[in-house]
């Protein structure tokens, strides 16, 4: 299971998990700008803006019965790397989700489970990164779909306050032979012109 | 009567004579006038052809004062960005913009140059000036979009650029640079739209052809790539990075005799420059001829001592001649400085090994050359970013986990062992009981 936690009292000290130091890292970029978000249910004022907003405070809290789903669709097939979803049991206790199952393929009578993670008690980032049939990262797909199977404490609803999805970035210089990237400032220069 | 006799004697000159002096003197003026703008049109019209050193020339040899005009600062400026001289280019901008700091035509091309050198700080310090001091130049959203992009952070600089597009619809530049966005966030066909509007506006924005032909290479049209490449030279004769991107379209066409050729044309106008001789020694090894790759290489090394890739590239060329063991020390040097793209590189070369213990203790016994040893570099995060090893990212390399089970190297092992030790550590906190309320 490719789950990892922010925060966990077993590795005091270790980095904190954070998507957007990955976007810096230049390896990975945020992708969700290029999808249509839909929400399974959601109380006004608490819907997808809430969830895509940058902000750890605003989130979103659904409004029907369970599973509840988030579903990302895009234009075109994108290879996804990675989800990141912010939970915080100690600010939404019963809300928090406990079992999330994340779903890909072409529309929504097309989706077939990827992962199933069990989450205890979360208090920031958590990490799905997302593995094809043969074990690479990254899925090609044109749907994602997260649901929300249960919550803490058997709750009804759920509060998500942040998902953020990742794509690789391709971005190989032209060049007969290079499978790390170009450190030295000499052959970083005449990478490309600008 | 005295004060009438001391008096100067008084030249007495016809009007004739008056006017006849009158008109070589502003004669004189003019001619000077003429020749100065004679010679600055000289030089100019050498930039125009980006004919780089020979315009940089013709202006220096400028009169002083007229020299440390914002006119001529900023054209030899832009002579020395054209010739990929970023530190020259960005000393001689910092004169232009000490000599008139309310000007900000082409300094666009200011902050380009900075964001080739990753100076983040003082692009972002040239951005925020620029947008203070002018919200209505293409230039000043311009240099706003690179500070972001420089930060990765594309989409925002994307929004910036189609600022600078709308507020300059004649500019050239903005459209080239916002294609250049649409390149990073992989929209292709938005970055061609771009890119065809510079060519529009100037059909000798080389910069735009070059965008076209690397769009074209990113979706493997080689042949429509090299076109567009030689269109950019056409405009740009001695680009050593076009002859470089050309000789590498060659190479993936087949026709590795005209690579070779544009490298060594390349090399005739730069000999210095690292990255023709690293292209030229790749082509040799994928021609099986290692031995040539070989000189090229070890031409390449002392320039570029950090580089994993070179010394992947040493390895794979003594690895088909036969020198295991030189092979292997080289594969180490590499996997030191870059863990993951190097296992890619190894395990695609199928490294050989001998006998696990034998090759670890022969790696590992390998002490490190100097120039590999951890100094902290100037250049900034990325350096550090490739050393540590990094857990949380998955490699883009889809071979290294098929190669990381095949080769049965200690290094390696080490190397990639992160990720499994993390997942160990996720267990125990998921089997805790969870706390009665």
């Amino acid at each position: 299971m490719s789950l990892h936690a922010s925060s966990r009292s077993g590795t005091a000290g270790a980095e904190e998990l954070d998507p957007s130091k990955e976007e810096r890292a230049g390896r990975v970029r945020e992708v969700g700008g290029q999808a249509v978000w839909s929400l399974s249910s959601c109380k006004p004022g608490f819907g997808v803006q809430q969830l895509r907003d940058d902000c750890l405070d605003s989130y979103w809290q659904s409004d029907g019965p369970q599973p509840h789903l988030v579903n990302i669709q895009f234009r075109r097939k994108t290879t996804i790397q990675d989800v990141w979803i912010y939970a915080d049991y100690k600010a939404d206790e019963s809300y928090t989700p406990s079992r999330i199952s994340v779903r890909c393929g072409s529309h929504f009578n097309d989706l077939q489970e990827v992962e199933v993670v069990e989450l205890h008690e979360p208090t920031g980032w958590l990490l799905i990164t997302l593995k094809d049939l043969k074990e690479r990262p990254g899925i090609n797909t044109y749907m994602v779909q997260i649901a929300v199977l249960s919550n803490h404490q058997n709750g009804r609803d759920t509060h998500m306050r942040q998902i953020k999805i990742h794509a690789p970035v391709r971005d190989a210089p032209v060049s007969v032979y290079a499978p790390c990237a170009f450190t030295s400032l000499a052959l970083r220069r005449d990478q490309t012109i600008r | 009567q005295q004060h009438q006799q001391q008096q100067a004697p008084v030249i007495v000159l016809s009007q004739e004579e008056l006017s006849r002096h009158a008109l070589s003197i502003q004669k004189q003026a003019a001619d000077g006038l003429m020749c100065l703008l004679r010679n600055i049109g000289a030089a100019y019209r050498l930039l125009s052809r980006y004919n780089c050193q020979g315009s940089i020339d013709g202006f220096l040899s400028l009169p002083q004062h007229q020299v440390e005009t914002h006119f001529v600062l900023r054209s030899i400026a832009k002579a020395h960005f054209h010739a990929n001289d970023y530190q020259a280019s960005v000393r001689y901008f910092e004169r232009v913009v000490a000599t008139a700091p309310q000007l900000v035509q082409e300094l666009e091309f200011y902050s380009t140059a900075l964001w080739h050198l990753q100076r983040e700080v003082q692009l972002s310090a040239l951005a925020q000036e620029l947008v203070g001091i002018s919200r209505s130049k293409a230039a000043s959203w311009c240099a706003v979009g690179n500070c972001f992009s420089l930060q990765k952070e594309h989409d925002a600089a994307i929004k910036f650029l189609s600022r600078a597009v709308q507020v300059e619809p004649e500019c050239p530049y903005a459209y080239t640079l916002l294609g250049h966005e649409h390149i990073a966030t992989e929209e292709m066909d938005r970055a061609l739209g771009c890119y065809r509007n510079a060519i529009r506006i100037s059909p000798r924005h080389y910069n735009a052809w070059y965008g076209i032909g690397l769009v074209l290479y990113k979706q493997e049209k080689f042949s429509h790539a090299e076109y567009h490449f030689r269109k950019a030279l056409n405009i740009h004769p001695n680009s050593c990075i076009l002859l470089c991107h050309i000789a590498v379209v060659q190479h993936a066409l087949g026709k590795s005799n005209a690579s070779l050729q544009t490298l060594s044309k390349a090399l005739s106008l730069e000999p210095n420059n690292a990255m023709c001789r690293y292209n030229r020694a790749s082509v040799y090894l994928d021609l099986a001829q290692p031995s040539t790759a070989l000189q090229d290489l070890t031409i390449l090394q002392p320039l570029v001592p950090k580089e994993a890739n070179v010394y992947l590239l040493i390895g794979r060329a003594h690895q088909k001649l036969g020198d295991t063991l030189l092979a292997q020390m080289n594969f180490a040097w590499a996997l030191d400085l870059d863990p993951k793209g190097a296992a890619a590189g190894a395990g695609v070369a199928g490294a050989v090994v001998d006998g696990a213990g034998v090759v670890a203790g022969g790696v590992s016994g390998a002490p490190l050359p100097d120039h590999l040893n951890h100094s902290p570099n100037s250049t900034g995060g990325d350096d550090v970013s490739l050393v540590s090893l990094d857990d949380t990212g998955e490699s883009e390399h889809h071979h290294q986990q098929q190669q990381l089970q095949q080769l049965d190297d200690e290094q390696l092992q080490q190397a990639s062992s992160s990720p499994s030790l993390q997942q160990q550590n996720v267990d125990p906190v998921q089997q805790m009981p969870p706390e009665a309320l």
